[in-house]
């Protein structure tokens, strides 16, 4: 080996500096909604009142005569153009059918936005009312109104549909593995319960927003969309233009949490470009994304499960419905259901399951994908169902989970068999960390939560090139949602190199430019994209080696010098973590506040520390919003939580301390050993706390948000005395033992 | 949206029943509503303003009356309402009950409320309070007005 053995202390040990960072705290990073173009027109749409309802006629006469106004199209001028990641089910603009308020039907460019919403404003539709459905289940009964007529005319991208055996299920899946019915008749214990979790919006700060224009047969696309090749690919199929044909450019992403993989306005815009002849330009209002966007799916989930008389799970069975909105566009995978729709009971060795899963249609906003896609439902399920297994056993909630968390060589409740598991140490790590049994307060409580979330799967490329300069410049697809991608790769590079990370330039390129890339998601990033880095770095070196040159040799002689780095990362391989969480509650009030909660993850080889604490930091926010205070409320389809005042997510002044232990000691498979941390806290906040203010007070909450009212109504079951009525005439203090 | 108002008016049930039937003398004491003319057999035109904090929206529309039963003391109206500056519609059905209270009347209107585009944006908070005031000061003019 020709190069020099680094003198630099390891990279990975260092703190990083992120590569966007100087950028976007100087105000010079931009993002779509700041990109614009000479002659640039903007779009503004007309949604439906009515949750659904046949588009009688629309009259765009009094719009189109507007000043300013250059193009106003309807479903007629669009159709037969639809739109998904995976199932394209959602028209661009409704001809025949709208099926949820909001759903668009016209849409107006024009040289100002006021013109164009003056215009959208303008425009007559007449509806002929349909009857609407609004929850799942009874969306599935048998007279149900049929929301997707024609869904033999959509297009499902890459392979064959799954069947269903209702016209409203979006997906259906069945996973079945062990003999169930064995393990149940076996069982000491059965216990079964049902779990409510509502609709929660992604709440990323940046709206989409997006820029549309054509030069020559070239269609050019600025977007939000964190996976600009998936949406160049879709957008081929909605518009009849071949992918190559179509350029995507998503610059820096302003949050995604999982929201981000599905575009709303992109083919609309298009279509106004190809009238108009210009670039046009949307970006979407706060109310619409509250309003339009895919939110996660709210759930009801019953778990019932089969225990021997110490506790040990030997059959479970589950049964989820995900309420998916009108339209299944939002959803990537195959089955049509949010990813890991049977994950019902992660981490736990289950000998035989049945889970059964189904998202179904309703005339609700589309739901789609959101960070850690069906983890938070299934496991504020979870961990609340097994916290009330060992209440009812008399089995400490640690002792249950140690009991059961998966070890290596056994099987999930997927049917998956685990090589390695880090489950035990982390319980273990657990009980150290937060001292479980030690004494609390009056009216505390502490509840455990414990999960598992997959290392992301997937292949993808990147090109790296020596420079003349001695520069190394990396040329990726990944675009910048805000984790950290870019420093990743780059410190990645720089370690395997053993050069400086200054030398390393990391550039995000279009689809026009850059090798193909699945998309930022599914905790993917760092174990894929990390390994093309790593194999691109070695490549590198493997190239020196055959021209005998140092890497400075080879600048100065044989640059430029371009490789290709290949990442894939097939193995079926969780990250485990386990929360424990302190609460106090008011009894009077039923108001309650986190005073300590410690989490324990199995992350792996840490690349980027200081990311790492923020992915975990922020993750445990994140779940804490939807644990106590998010809900995308809806009333007969319409929703009445429109802002960031009525929808209410954390700020600092909610977030509690959270104590972090990492356990980094333990190689997954990516980069020298990382793991994946993205979607690896959010999902196990809710339980934690639901089961420490059970802990405390006897209050048992089985729906989230879990809100003080809920607390109140349910120390009042228990206890025989009515809540205080609203006028405050009830003896408050009625309750108090 | 499903909201619900009670309100006792000092005057009996029949001459209620008849200011409360009287679309155009009732929409007198509903604050804010401008010019309301007959356009057809228990249906009228009209406008109503309405500020909403630093907002104000101009809501014209159509109200009918669309069923009544003067024995039960029971009556039904429909508004269908639109504001074109903000964008936006207000539909309503509202049942109005009125029951004997010894020389008074319980006026008590149920009403399904749906908004449409930017002005259900509000929020249920301001739009609930905005419907609270309206009722009250419905209510005390009917009252006023029958003194």
């Amino acid at each position: 080996m020709t190069l020099a053995k680094s003198t630099l202390p390891d990279i990975l040990e260092t703190p990083e500096w992120r590569v966007e960072g100087r950028d976007k705290v100087t105000g010079a990073a931009r993002y779509a909604a700041d990109i614009t173009r000479p002659g640039m027109l903007h779009a503004a749409f007309v949604g439906s009142p009515f949750p659904h309802a046949r588009v009688a006629s629309v009259d765009v006469e009094a719009a189109r005569k507007m000043p300013g106004v250059r193009a106003v199209l309807t479903g007629a001028d669009v159709r037969p153009a639809r739109f998904g990641r995976r199932l394209q089910d959602w028209p661009v603009l409704a001809w025949d059918r709208v099926r949820f308020i909001g759903d668009r039907v016209a849409a107006v460019a024009a040289d100002t936005v006021e013109a164009a919403e003056r215009a959208a404003a303008a425009i007559a539709v007449e509806y002929e009312e349909l009857p609407a459905v609004f929850d799942p289940e009874a969306a599935l009964a048998p007279d149900a109104p049929v929301l997707h007529p024609d869904a033999a005319e959509y297009t499902y991208l890459g392979g064959t549909r799954p069947p269903r055996s209702h016209a409203n299920m979006q997906g259906h899946v069945v996973h079945e593995h062990g003999d169930v019915t064995a393990g149940f008749e076996a069982a000491a214990a059965v216990f079964e319960h049902e779990f409510v979790v509502p609709r929660v919006h992604q709440a990323y700060i940046e709206p989409r927003a997006s820029l549309v224009w054509i030069e020559g047969d070239t269609v050019h696309v600025v977007t939000t969309n964190k996976a600009p090749f998936a949406l160049r690919d879709q957008m081929a199929v909605t518009i009849g233009v071949p992918a190559a044909k179509i350029v995507v450019d998503t610059p820096h992403v302003g949050g995604d949490f999982g929201g981000k993989g599905l575009s709303l306005d992109e083919f609309a815009l298009y279509f106004l470009a190809r009238a108009t002849g210009r670039p046009v330009r949307s970006v979407l209002r706060y109310a619409d994304e509250l309003q339009l966007s895919n939110t996660r799916h709210a759930a009801r989930i019953r778990l019932r499960t089969a225990v021997d008389p110490n506790g040990r799970i030997t059959a479970h069975q589950g049964r989820v419905v995900f309420d998916g909105g009108a339209y299944a566009a939002g959803k990537p995978v195959a089955g049509l259901l949010p990813g890991g729709p049977t994950l019902t009971l992660a981490g736990y060795r289950v000998p035989a399951a049945r889970v059964e899963a189904v998202a179904v249609y309703t005339n609700t906003l589309p739901a789609g994908h959101a960070r850690a896609p069906s983890q938070p439902q299934h496991t504020f399920a979870a961990e609340s169902h097994l916290d009330l297994i060992a209440h009812a056993m008399q089995i400490d909630p640690v002792e249950l989970r140690v009991r059961n968390a998966i070890r290596a060589g056994e099987t999930d409740v997927e049917g998956n068999v685990w090589h390695d598991s880090q489950a035990q140490r982390v319980i273990a790590t657990l009980l150290a960390a937060s001292q479980w049994g030690g004494t609390v307060g009056l009216d505390h409580g502490r509840g455990v939560a414990f999960s598992a979330r997959h290392v992301g799967r997937g292949k993808t490329s990147l090109t790296l090139t020596l420079a003349a300069d001695g520069s190394l410049e990396v040329l990726t697809g990944v675009a910048d949602q805000g984790g950290g991608a870019h420093t990743m790769i780059q410190r990645v590079v720089a370690r395997e190199l053993g050069v400086d990370v200054a030398r390393v330039h990391v550039r995000r390129g279009d689809t026009g430019h850059a090798n193909v890339d699945p998309g930022v998601g599914g905790s993917r990033v760092t174990p894929v994209a990390g390994n093309a880095a790593v194999d691109a770095a070695r490549k590198l070196k493997a190239r020196l080696g055959e021209l005998v040159l140092t890497l400075d040799d080879a600048a100065r002689t044989a640059a430029p010098l371009a490789v290709t780095g290949e990442g894939e990362q097939n193995e079926h391989v969780f990250g485990t973590y386990a929360y424990s969480v302190e609460v106090s509650v008011d009894r009077a009030t039923g108001c309650f506040r986190v005073v300590d909660a410690v989490l324990v993850a199995d992350v792996g080889t840490v690349i980027n520390p200081v990311a790492v604490r923020g992915q975990l930091e922020g993750g445990f926010v994140f779940g804490l919003g939807q644990a106590v205070m998010e809900e995308l409320r809806l009333d007969d389809g319409r929703v009445t939580t429109t802002n960031l005042g009525d929808y209410k997510i954390p700020t600092i002044a909610d977030a509690p301390s959270l104590r972090l232990v990492l356990i980094t000691d333990a190689p997954g498979p990516g980069p020298f050993g990382a793991k994946s941390a993205g979607e690896l806290a959010n999902p196990a906040v809710g339980a934690a706390i639901a089961n420490a203010i059970d802990a405390a007070v006897g209050a048992r909450v089985m729906s989230l948000p879990i809100t003080a009212e809920k607390v109140r109504a349910e120390l009042a079951k228990r206890e025989g005395y009515a809540p205080t009525s609203p006028d405050g005439t009830a003896d408050s203090t009625a309750g108090r033992r | 949206m499903k909201l619900s108002h009670t309100a006792l008016v000092r005057a009996p049930r029949s001459r209620v029943w008849k200011l409360v039937t009287d679309v155009p003398a009732a929409a007198r004491c509903v604050p804010g509503v401008a010019a309301v003319t007959p356009s057809g057999t228990g249906k009228y035109k009209g406008s109503l303003l309405v500020q909403l904090g630093p907002v104000r929206l101009v809501l014209d529309g159509d109200v009918a009356l669309t069923a009544t039963d003067e024995a039960a003391g029971k009556a039904s109206v429909r508004a269908d309402a639109k504001d074109s500056r903000l964008g936006g519609t207000v539909r309503a059905t509202m049942d109005l009950a009125l029951v004997d209270k010894g020389e008074d009347t319980e006026l008590r209107i149920t009403s399904d409320v749906r908004i449409a585009g930017r002005i259900g944006e509000f929020g249920q908070p301001v739009i609930q309070r905005k419907a609270d005031q309206l009722m009250t000061q419905f209510a005390e003019c009917l009252a006023r007005t029958l003194a």
